[in-house]
């Protein structure tokens, strides 16, 4: 484990103290969790402005129509290109959803357990 | 942190971003962790209705059991809402006539830490710091 030694502002630091207590309890550990965690997401928000790789497309035909970072964003240009929802293929560039699809838990070795 | 009993039970949203539905409206729903499960989430058909996918253009997949079966199955992109650590995560969430229950899949946990804690009873969530 990591030690830090910082200076924080009065009223950041009571703040806090005061939801990490809220959170995790009066007790020892407390305030590094909501640290950790609060620093986890700094890191992933900043690091993901940084390398943001995904993408979202729409597609109408075989036309890309509108191309987000986030399905929030590609909502958004939908609306105002005002096209139906009906008519697009939403698609990630980032991922293969037809690969591997498998529900339930699998037994890779029953042939040659049962031999 | 959500409490661990007889099932590995995480509480969430699910929300299609491209009419802001949100189910449940109010509170959480539980989602079962399957490990099994090799993509991001698969909701029954009411649910999945309830929220509207329906209006998106749908892919067909199947998907295949241990037992040597398949399901249809259709879906789209939509959100899935961690409501304990408040991450939401994009990805493909399907249903089928066959699935009763709502399934988190690997691809829905693959930028976590998830930890069983079978003697203090509990299930704990946390972001990678990297993902």
């Amino acid at each position: 484990m990591g030690i830090l030694t910082i200076s924080i502002n009065d009223k950041i630091e009571k703040a806090l103290r005061e939801t990490a207590y809220k959170i995790y309890g009066a007790k020892k550990g407390s305030l590094s969790r909501a640290l950790e965690e609060a620093i986890t997401l700094w890191v992933n928000l900043k690091s993901k402005k940084i390398t943001q790789k995904r993408r979202f497309y729409a597609k109408k035909g075989d036309t890309i129509v509108a191309k987000a970072t986030s399905l929030q964003e590609l909502a958004g240009k939908l609306t105002k290109l005002n096209i139906s929802l009906h008519d697009v293929l939403i698609f990630s560039d980032d991922e293969d959803i037809k690969k591997d699809r498998y529900l339930g838990l699998k037994v890779v070795d029953r042939e040659l357990k049962d031999k | 942190m959500s409490s661990l009993t007889d099932a590995l039970l995480v509480p969430i949203k699910i929300k299609n971003p491209f009419n802001e539905h949100v189910f449940p409206k109010t509170g959480v729903v539980y989602g079962y962790i399957d490990t099994g499960y090799t993509g991001f989430l698969i909701i029954p058909q009411d649910i999945y209705s309830n929220l509207k996918f329906d209006e998106l253009k749908q892919y067909h997949y199947e998907l295949h059991l241990p037992n040597g079966e398949h399901i249809d199955t259709r879906g789209t992109y939509g959100l899935l809402i961690f409501t304990d650590i408040g991450y939401e995560e994009e990805g493909f969430i399907e249903t089928s006539n066959e699935i009763k229950e709502i399934i988190l899949g690997l691809k829905a946990l693959k930028t976590y830490e998830v930890i069983f804690d079978f003697c203090e009873k509990e299930l704990h969530l946390k972001k990678c710091i990297y993902d």
